[in-house]
């Protein structure tokens, strides 16, 4: 089975980080693997330890990004791709998904996996659009994956307020991850040795058949307006009321005071899920 | 007539003990020759190094630790430091000490005796007259003492029992032969005078006390009969001692350690205490070691050097605490796989039965277990290296296998990623300097030191205010200082320590490149592990910088003036040693010294202080691991300081710090006794 991983180099969330006159101060800042992406990896080399064939990761970015896809290489992908041009700056999840597609379309592939999202901007588009435009069905948010010996894929997808969907497809298909997906192994010293030696194929915008207006802000439908620091959240203390037993304080203490919220699944044909949908939306007003 | 020696009186043939003594040489040789080509079996390591004062070290060792016994004894800890403790000559060890000092001068004497009298007799007759009777007074005494030693010790090792020791057939055997042997010597002795002093010259007789006494009881049997027995006993006497040491040299007794011990000793390692090995990556073909052969020659003879005194046991604050690692059976364990797999390695075999030496003989909890905190090594008389080779055995867990504990990995992952293991704290490294007005080096260079903050002292929330206390002494007394800000990273101690050692050489030459950049010459640390590490590490890699820890400066500024420190109210404080500055870096007096300028206070010492201070448990990247059996060493060592009834507890270590807050925590004097760095005890006067 060969699996493609889309991986992106991004900004430590674990740093303190700064937004000076617009932009962010890089200053002390360091990058990593998007963990997402990194679960990726680790569950594609899982994968191909248990069905065999080739995992190839697919990066999106500046020579800086090669410490990425090494460190990718060091648990256990065999190929690295870098996809980078000086045009490519500034591109959003749609470009960035179009770069994927062109670069990823010449490739035999069973599998693609991509992060749910990326931990720097939490968009969480890409895989999506990637998808549509390789003409492969996607699934996201998968925390549990098998594949059995046909091709069948059985997928556990985690919803909201801990709800999980088990969805069951074949391939080719692309499927982004959740970090529950699996816990990426701390690599030998010798793999990342190893690492450090495999050739690493680059490819630039006209060896991915690309235009300039295709790319970069030009191409990206999306902008960047203003960039600000998050306000904390204010941080609810909940007290259950005295009336309660103990036993029912100590569960509406666990539960930290929320009450389970109704919710339905539609089940059937997309066409039927789409119109029950669109029904609900413009029953409560949400559309016109 | 003049009293004088007689060699082989009443016995015929006696040159065939020359005979018997040069198979007994032989065997000696043999099984030394044996065990060396199992010691080589190691890796290539130069322990001939500093020859100068290594001779000189040595021969220290060899007068106080082994002819005064003062390590034995634990007058003053430590081979080769007396200084640290001034007036305590308290015997730590007393029986223990003694009973070794009674056996190692009894025999030592002895043998010089039979040396002396081989001499005298072949070449310069000289024992004669009354310099012979005072000669045989005191070597006779000498004998007892052996006696008198051993007895002791079989006291303690099967009577008094004491956990720290362990009972093989080996000891047994060892003091069986040492009691037999010098017995029948004595019963030869007797026999001889009752035959020949008590009759004609009585008066020469006690100058042999314990023959003489041994006479008396024989004077009733008859000339023939004494004469009789005296040529028996004299055979067998003969015949014992050349087959104990035949036996002791071919079953590598224990008793090896009269000459494998001091030549350890000699072997010691003459790089600074807080260096540990540097792994060379392009030459090494295993990292670490998995296997008894991956370590090095000296790491293998430690083994034979160790006498399982225990000592290390005692003094180790992972066993303290009730965890399954006693540095004691980690040198066993190495030894028995070196004796059970060597004979198959050195014919180039597979070794059976396989034993994985990592995780079935030494066990990954026990290679977990350990602080670092090179309590054992202070403890052991004769200079085995437990830590490294504990550090050894996590190289191979970390970088050949990658199997290690998950709180471990999170931590050298935050390293590898964003330069610090304090992960998710929400400070920058220049957070801390802003109110107080201190600048990177990038901002102004032109300072006298750099002041390395250190990732504790400079992200995490309790520690910053220690970094700040610092930098207040330091402005106040007009030091000129900077710090290296967002370009400082994890100076590469806690990577080291957990094993990562790519990881550390990584972070060292990294930031030995920024501090050459800015040309920096003297630093200042807080933390001793980066003090230590920047000091005695970074000199593997071309770092070669003048490093001080804050305490020295205070200390010194305060004794030049410069700094003083205003009254503040009545205060009786005790001072918990950090390992790495104290152990590993002998700083031990400056703190010390800084307490005793402070106004209004008052320092009592804990039960375990300097050499012998016992661990905050936080050393070798504890402070991030979980302790997963026992009791937390944290709290064993607040118990110990609360028992000075100090209302304070100072230490100066931003980790110390942490894990003794954590060890107050939830204890009755939780609201009343507070834990502070010693920077922030001036501070709070100020």
């Amino acid at each position: 089975m060969n699996i493609i991983v889309c991986v992106k180099h991004v900004l430590s969330a674990d740093c303190a980080i700064k937004v000076e006159n617009g932009a962010i101060n890089k200053r002390g800042l360091h990058y990593v693997v998007n963990p997402y992406d990194l679960t990726a990896v680790e569950e594609a080399v899982r994968l191909k330890e248990s069905h065999g064939g080739e995992v190839t990761v697919v990066c999106v970015g500046p020579s800086e990004a090669e410490e990425t896809i090494r460190s990718c290489l060091a648990i256990g992908a065999d190929k690295g791709i870098r996809l980078w041009d000086d045009a490519f700056e500034g591109s959003d999840s749609y470009v960035t998904a179009v770069i994927l597609a062109q670069a990823t379309k010449s490739l035999k592939y069973d599998l693609i996996l991509c992060g749910q999202k990326a931990a720097d901007t939490e968009g969480g588009q890409t895989g999506t659009i990637l998808a549509e435009m390789l003409g492969i069905p996607v699934i996201t948010a998968g925390v549990e994956l098998s594949v059995s010996e046909g091709g069948k894929v059985t997928i556990q997808r985690e919803l909201e307020k801990g709800n999980r969907e088990v969805v069951e497809t074949t391939i080719p298909l692309l499927l982004t991850v959740e970090t529950g997906l699996s816990k990426p192994r701390y690599p030998k010293l010798r793999a990342v040795f190893a690492a450090r030696k495999k050739q690493v194929e680059t490819r630039d915008m006209k060896s991915l058949g690309l235009a300039p207006e295709q790319v970069g802000i030009k191409g990206s439908k999306t902008m960047i307006e203003a960039l600000s620091p998050p306000k904390p959240k204010l941080k609810k203390v909940f007290t259950p009321s005295s009336d309660l037993s103990a036993e029912e304080r100590i569960a509406a203490l666990m539960s930290g005071g929320m009450t389970r919220k109704e919710s339905e699944f539609l089940e059937g044909s997309p066409d039927s899920v789409a119109s029950t949908l669109l029904k609900f939306l413009q029953d409560e007003k949400f559309l016109e | 007539m003049t009293p004088s020696r007689e060699v082989y009186w009443n016995i015929e043939y006696a040159q065939i003990v020359y005979i018997l003594a040069a198979v007994a040489v032989g065997f000696m040789v043999y099984a030394f020759y044996r065990r060396y080509r199992l010691w080589r079996l190691g890796r290539p390591e130069n322990r001939l190094d500093h020859i100068g004062s290594r001779v000189k070290e040595f021969l220290d060792a060899f007068v106080f630790d082994g002819l005064l016994h003062r390590k034995f004894l634990e007058i003053a800890p430590g081979l080769g430091h007396r200084k640290s403790a001034p007036g305590d000559f308290r015997a730590k060890e007393l029986y223990p000490g003694m009973a070794h000092l009674f056996l190692f001068a009894g025999a030592l004497m002895l043998l010089l005796a039979t040396f002396l009298d081989f001499i005298s007799h072949y070449f310069f007759d000289f024992l004669r007259g009354g310099f012979y009777l005072g000669f045989s007074a005191v070597v006779d005494s000498f004998g007892i003492l052996l006696i008198v030693g051993a007895v002791m010790t079989i006291v303690r090792r099967y009577k008094q029992k004491p956990k720290r020791l362990d009972n093989k057939p080996e000891d047994a055997i060892a003091l069986t032969l040492i009691i037999v042997v010098s017995v029948t010597g004595y019963i030869v002795e007797g026999l001889r005078i009752a035959a020949t002093e008590l009759q004609t010259a009585p008066s020469w007789a006690p100058w042999s006390p314990g023959g003489y006494v041994l006479a008396r009881a024989f004077s009733g049997l008859s000339q023939e009969s004494l004469l009789a027995s005296h040529r028996a006993i004299w055979w067998l006497h003969m015949v014992l001692s050349i087959g104990a040491i035949s036996y002791v040299a071919l079953y590598w007794n224990r008793l090896w350690h009269i000459l494998v011990s001091p030549m350890n000793v000699f072997l010691k390692s003459m790089s600074p205490k807080g260096a540990l090995a540097t792994v060379a990556f392009e030459q090494a073909e295993r990292f670490g070691a998995g296997r008894v052969q991956d370590f090095t020659w000296k790491q293998l003879l430690d083994g034979d050097a160790c006498t399982r005194c225990g000592r290390c046991q005692d003094a180790c604050p992972a066993y303290a605490s009730g965890k399954p690692l006693n540095p004691k059976k980690v040198i066993q364990d190495i030894k028995w796989q070196l004796e059970n797999e060597g004979p198959y390695l050195l014919k180039g075999k597979t070794p059976n039965p396989v034993r994985d030496m990592v995780t079935q003989g030494v066990g990954e909890e026990e290679i977990w277990n350990c602080t670092t905190c090179r309590a054992c090594q202070e403890a052991c008389p004769v200079a085995i290296e437990h830590v490294q080779k504990l550090v050894d055995m996590r190289r191979d867990l970390v970088m050949e296998r990658a199997v290690f504990p998950e709180t471990a990995e999170s931590a050298l992952r935050s390293i590898e990623d964003i330069g610090h293991p304090w992960r998710g704290s929400a400070l920058s490294r220049e957070s801390w300097a802003e109110a107080l007005g201190i600048k990177p080096l990038s901002d102004k260079s032109d300072v006298e030191y750099l002041y390395w903050v250190g990732c504790t002292s400079a992200l995490e929330d309790r520690s910053v205010k220690m970094a700040q206390a610092v930098g207040k002494v330091l402005q106040r007394a007009g030091i000129s200082f900077g710090i290296l800000g967002a370009e400082e990273s994890c100076c590469g101690d806690p990577a080291r320590r957990l094993g990562n050692d790519y990881l550390f050489q990584k972070q060292a030459r990294r930031n030995i490149e920024v501090m050459k950049r800015y040309g920096v010459k003297k630093i200042i640390t807080s933390c001793p592990h980066g003090y230590n590490a920047i000091k005695n590490e970074y000199p593997q890699f071309g770092g070669d910088f003048e490093v001080i820890h804050y305490t020295e400066i205070f200390a010194r500024l305060i004794a030049e003036k410069k700094l003083e420190v205003p009254k503040g109210s009545m205060l009786t404080v005790t001072y918990h040693d950090p390992c790495y500055l104290g152990r590993y870096n002998d700083i031990y007096q400056q703190p010390r010294q800084i307490l005793a300028e402070i106004p209004n206070l008052t320092l009592v010492e804990m039960e375990r202080n300097r050499e012998r201070g016992f661990c905050c448990g936080g050393g070798g990247g504890h402070i991030w691991l979980e302790e997963t059996s026992g009791r937390r060493i944290c709290q064993l060592r607040v118990e110990e300081a609360l028992e000075t009834k100090a209302q304070v507890i100072v230490t100066a270590c931003p980790w110390c710090l942490q894990m003794l807050e954590l060890g107050l925590a939830g204890k009755p004097e939780e609201g009343t006794v507070r834990v502070v760095d010693l920077a922030e005890l001036i501070v709070e006067r100020f």
